[in-house]
């Protein structure tokens, strides 16, 4: 099968597929070492799929998802230490709150035509972000960070088991795939792609170039307040330390490796970006710095992602016998 | 006198950040693109100089050379080997790679000399010289001359020297630059190249003041890069001024608002800027 | 569909345990990556002399001790997949770590979970107070130590101007609060608290603020570099006050760092090195032969922790979870940190002592 017939075959039947892949796990494996993992990939497609929006598929860089990601997993500490909320308000709490961020931080930097200080931007509101949390003790307890948020609950059912978790989360990641993939398949969709191949070419057939971008940021701002509560629900614990600009670079690094404006690649991305670190391990030193290097290859070799692999192969291919020519 | 004090301690500071912030503005006004790495430059270039100076005991000038030539070198291999194959795809692809470098850099770092680092012993007297009542460290003094020389030196090369004036062209603008015969890829990997050697000069000025570890390359990095930014991203002279008033202004604010907030008004001053001047403040609109 | 296929494939064989053997599993994480890789480095260190010296004698109940480390990278979410792989693919038997106190926290339902020890080093009070019976602490904790500072600053030094200057980090500000708190609790209030990020190089703007406030003693709480930079600008700027902190002011990084500023610093800890007490002097010399560098209260309790696990282990005659929680709460055992007794809470150690760095070494305090 070529990679493009894959690639459709993917998209078309993708949650059917994930579906299937969550049952046969959940039947087979028992390892609660191997369902943190997963559990941790889940969170993480979550954050990937969101930036893929406005990265991938809208074309604007967005370097501070780790801010929005940190606000939706203190909203949700928040909300259920401080204000009693349970799972479930929190994570509409933290969507509220995410996507107004969203909109002040997208509204100003995306007026401005050229991505570039959306890069600047978002970079800048994540560090304030990691500070405040840090200093704004009264609130946030600062560095100590907040414990003992409570487990979440249907009824009587509380999610307790790494395999409750794991169903929860993939829920979540079905839920947000299906969402993801209705707005890249509508007019909103194809505005957003309109408008990273040309903002010049898009705006002349009438697409209001606003209104578009700061739509696609306070989408990714959103799926990144939900990945957060998970977040903050699934560690019961949180601080600011975990919300670096590290984190921000993982999560583009997702969307790279899975090759952007895709959503199954998303996902792709984001397990591979959990899992090899973790084969990784056993080199002790080396896992960071084979790490970097494998983000130096892919990007530069492999600009399709994983899933373009064979795109990427035949083109290395096809430039080589060209050579020949000469 | 108190502010007076705080402003000449920030003026050291603002040295090193415009020095590192040069390079960002350089980098991006010829290439359009972003060097994440410039910090983990620094970080090495003061390494090598620490390591020569004192595990193999040579002079601190030899030092210093050798620090400036791992800078220059590493400047253009981050080109040659990460900037240049990607540009083609995008400035997305520039950024991740170059992010890359920087972990890299930094792991090799810690793989290399360990993750506690290495003392540089003072090179010059502790002891402060008090002129009129404020107290001014030798050390710091002699950061913001060498600083100052090194910025001239670049304005000589930039406005003086042919090389210099190709290279302006070209960020002028490429094109016509080409059609005149100018080596496109020679200016390109020029600019990689000195941003390479004042990130690296700015972390061997800094190298005797304080400790050298593999994650001081982290927070140069942010501070130069706002300073960059404040100053105008792009303009040489706007870094120059960027970085000094950000020195100067992070110095009061931690005197008169809460130290804790100190780094929160670099980042601040930051979106400030974007959001209601984003040419900053030399910057071409 | 093929590469799907793959991944599932990977995953699968990802999941499959690893074989048994026999010998006794601890599992140690720690930093080796991030910005407080070297105390991941002196902990790891302590702890591998202290297993090959057990070894050496026969291990514990016939069985060899295997050390298998994992890097937290200072993270919680790696702390708590490195403790996922140490319990559930590595099967250990029993965990020691992290350094800090944030990855501690998060790695502390996962241990409650599996029903596994731990012996914490984090040093927030927050760890023990979660009503978790698998945690214990090897370590003084900050407000056992800061506390213990505050006072002896004031009753054993006589001063009672003092400023406070930490960093931003928790154990920064969880030293801070705790130096307050005690402070209020004898009736002294600071005279200013001052703080910085860490990872600073310029800390002038704030010593700038202290001079002016005329203290007799400047309580420092933070990261090694940070505090020796600080002494040093601290001298440049021609101020002479007394500096005065707990566990790492002391460490040779730090006298480095202050280029000699930190002469006659005063400091709580649960380590001195040089200490005339011959278990630490043993130590101290194996340490040295094996690393060729001197050993800090880091390394201390990297060590006391792997001989306070085999103690439990041999006590409780069996590897069994539960048993060796069991042995471990009723342990009483002299280590180079001072005499393990576990409360209720899971605390071991509740005093420090005090040193003094003099020619850059940190020796015993005694009274002039």
């Amino acid at each position: 099968m070529s990679s493009e017939k894959v690639k459709v075959y993917l998209d078309k039947y993708f949650l059917i597929i994930m579906a299937l892949f969550v049952i046969i796990i959940s039947l087979f494996i028992k390892n609660s070492y191997f369902y943190h993992i997963l559990i941790l990939g889940g969170i993480y497609s979550i954050l990937a799929i969101g930036l893929n929006i406005l990265t991938g598929y809208c074309g604007q860089i967005n370097l501070g998802i780790a801010g929005f990601y940190a606000i939706g997993a203190y909203a949700g500490a928040l909300g259920n230490l401080r204000l009693g909320l349970n799972f479930w308000w929190c994570i509409l709490f933290a969507i509220v709150i995410t996507g107004i961020f969203g909109f002040l931080i997208g509204f100003p930097a995306l007026k401005v035509k050229g991505g570039v200080y959306l890069v600047l931007v978002t970079f800048g509101f994540a560090q304030i972000v990691q500070v405040v949390l840090f200093q704004w003790i009264s609130l946030t307890r600062g560095p100590m960070g907040l414990v003992g948020i409570e487990s979440p609950q249907i009824g009587t059912f509380t999610f307790f088991l790494p395999q409750h978790w794991f169903y929860l989360i993939y829920a979540f990641t079905i839920l947000v795939v299906f969402i993801a993939g209705r707005i890249v398949d509508s007019r909103i969709g194809r505005s957003f792609i309109a408008i990273r191949e040309s903002d010049s070419a898009a705006q002349s057939i009438g697409i209001s170039l606003t209104f578009y971008k700061v739509l696609a940021m306070v989408i990714t701002s959103v799926f990144a307040g939900i990945a957060g509560v998970l977040y903050a629900f699934y560690m019961s614990v949180v601080s600011p330390d975990a919300f670096d600009f590290n984190l921000s670079v993982l999560v583009l690094m997702m969307i790279v490796i899975g090759g952007l404006s895709s959503i199954p690649g998303c996902i792709l991305g984001a397990l591979a970006m959990v899992i090899i670190p973790e084969f990784l391990r056993k080199y002790g030193q080396f896992q960071m710095v084979l790490y970097a290097l494998g983000i130096i290859l892919i990007v530069t070799y492999l600009p399709n992602g994983i899933l373009g692999l064979g795109i990427s192969i035949r083109q290395l291919f096809a430039k080589f016998i060209n050579s020949d020519k000469h | 006198m108190f502010i007076i004090q705080q402003i000449i301690s920030g003026l050291a500071t603002g040295s090193m950040y415009a020095l590192v912030a040069i390079g960002y503005s350089l980098i991006w006004s010829g290439m359009r693109v972003v060097n994440f790495a410039q910090g983990e430059v620094f970080m090495f270039g003061a390494f090598i100089a620490v390591t020569m100076f004192v595990i193999l005991g040579q002079s601190f000038l030899i030092s210093t050379i050798a620090g400036l030539i791992i800078g220059a070198i590493m400047g253009w291999l981050i080109y040659k080997f990460v900037v240049l194959p990607n540009k083609r795809k995008g400035f997305l692809f520039v950024i991740v790679g170059c992010i890359g470098v920087q972990i890299l850099l930094r792991n090799i770092a810690i793989i290399i000399w360990g993750s506690s680092g290495i003392c540089f012993p003072s090179v010059f007297s502790i002891k402060p010289i008090k002129i009129m009542g404020i107290l001014i460290v030798p050390e710091d003094m002699w950061i913001f001359c060498i600083g100052v020389i090194a910025m001239f030196i670049l304005y000589m090369f930039l406005n003086k020297t042919k090389i210099g004036t190709a290279m302006r062209a070209a960020a002028q603008n490429k094109e016509i630059a080409m059609m005149m015969g100018i080596n496109i890829k020679l200016t390109d990997s020029l600019t990689f190249l000195i941003g390479g050697i004042l990130a690296a000069l700015a972390g061997i000025l800094l190298a005797p003041t304080v400790f050298v570890t593999p994650q001081m390359g982290a927070s140069i990095a942010n501070k130069a890069f706002s300073a960059a930014v404040i100053g105008g991203f792009g303009s040489v002279p706007g870094a120059v001024l960027g970085g000094f008033i950000l020195g100067i202004i992070e110095n009061i604010a931690g005197g008169f608002l809460s130290s804790g907030y100190k780094d929160a008004i670099a980042f601040l001053i930051l979106i400030l800027f974007l959001m209601f001047k984003p040419s900053g403040l030399l910057g071409r609109k | 569909m093929r590469k799907l296929l793959l991944l599932t494939v990977v995953l699968v064989l990802f999941a499959l345990p690893v074989q048994a053997e026999e010998v006794i599993k601890i599992g140690a994480i720690a930093a080796r990556t991030g910005n407080n890789a070297a105390l991941g480095q002196w902990q790891r260190d302590g702890a591998m002399l202290a297993v090959e010296e057990i070894n050496a004698q026969g291990g514990i109940l016939g069985r060899k001790l295997e050390l298998v480390l994992e890097d937290s990278q200072g993270v919680p979410a790696q702390a708590v997949s490195a403790l996922n792989k140490l319990i559930y693919r590595d099967e250990v038997d029993i965990v020691i770590g992290d350094i800090q106190s944030s990855p501690s926290l998060a790695m502390l339902p996962v241990v409650e979970k599996a029903g596994i020890p731990l012996l914490v080093h984090g040093t927030s009070p927050k760890i023990t107070k979660q009503g978790n019976e698998w945690v214990f602490r090897t370590r003084p904790n900050d407000t056992v130590k800061f506390g213990s500072v505050a006072r002896f600053v004031v009753r054993e030094l006589g001063k009672d101007k003092i400023a406070i200057f930490h960093d931003s980090a928790e154990y920064g500000v969880g030293g801070a609060d705790a130096a307050g708190e005690a402070l209020a609790n004898i009736d002294v209030k600071p005279v200013v608290r001052e703080q910085w990020t860490p990872g600073d190089i310029d800390f002038s703007s704030q010593l700038l603020k202290i001079k002016n406030s005329n203290v007799e003693v400047i309580i420092l709480i933070g990261q090694m570099v940070d505090m020796g930079l600080i002494m040093k600008q601290a001298r440049q700027m021609d101020i002479n006050t007394q500096f005065v902190g707990g566990a790492g002011i002391e460490d040779q990084t730090t006298v480095d760092a202050s280029g000699g500023a930190a002469e006659g610093v005063i400091f709580g800890s649960g380590f001195i090195s040089t200490s005339d007490d011959p278990q630490i002097e043993i130590f101290v010399e194996k340490f040295e032969g094996k690393y060729g560098y001197s050993p800090s209260a880091f390394a201390a309790t990297g060590y006391d922790s792997i001989y306070l696990a085999a103690n439990a282990i041999t006590k409780a005659g069996t590897v069994e979870k539960d048993k060796v929680r069991d042995a471990l709460r009723e342990s009483e055992f002299d280590g180079i940190e001072g005499t393990y007794k576990f409360d209720e809470y899971g605390e071991g150690l509740h005093e420090v002592q005090f040193g003094i760095v003099k020619d850059g070494k940190p020796v015993s305090y005694k009274k002039e």
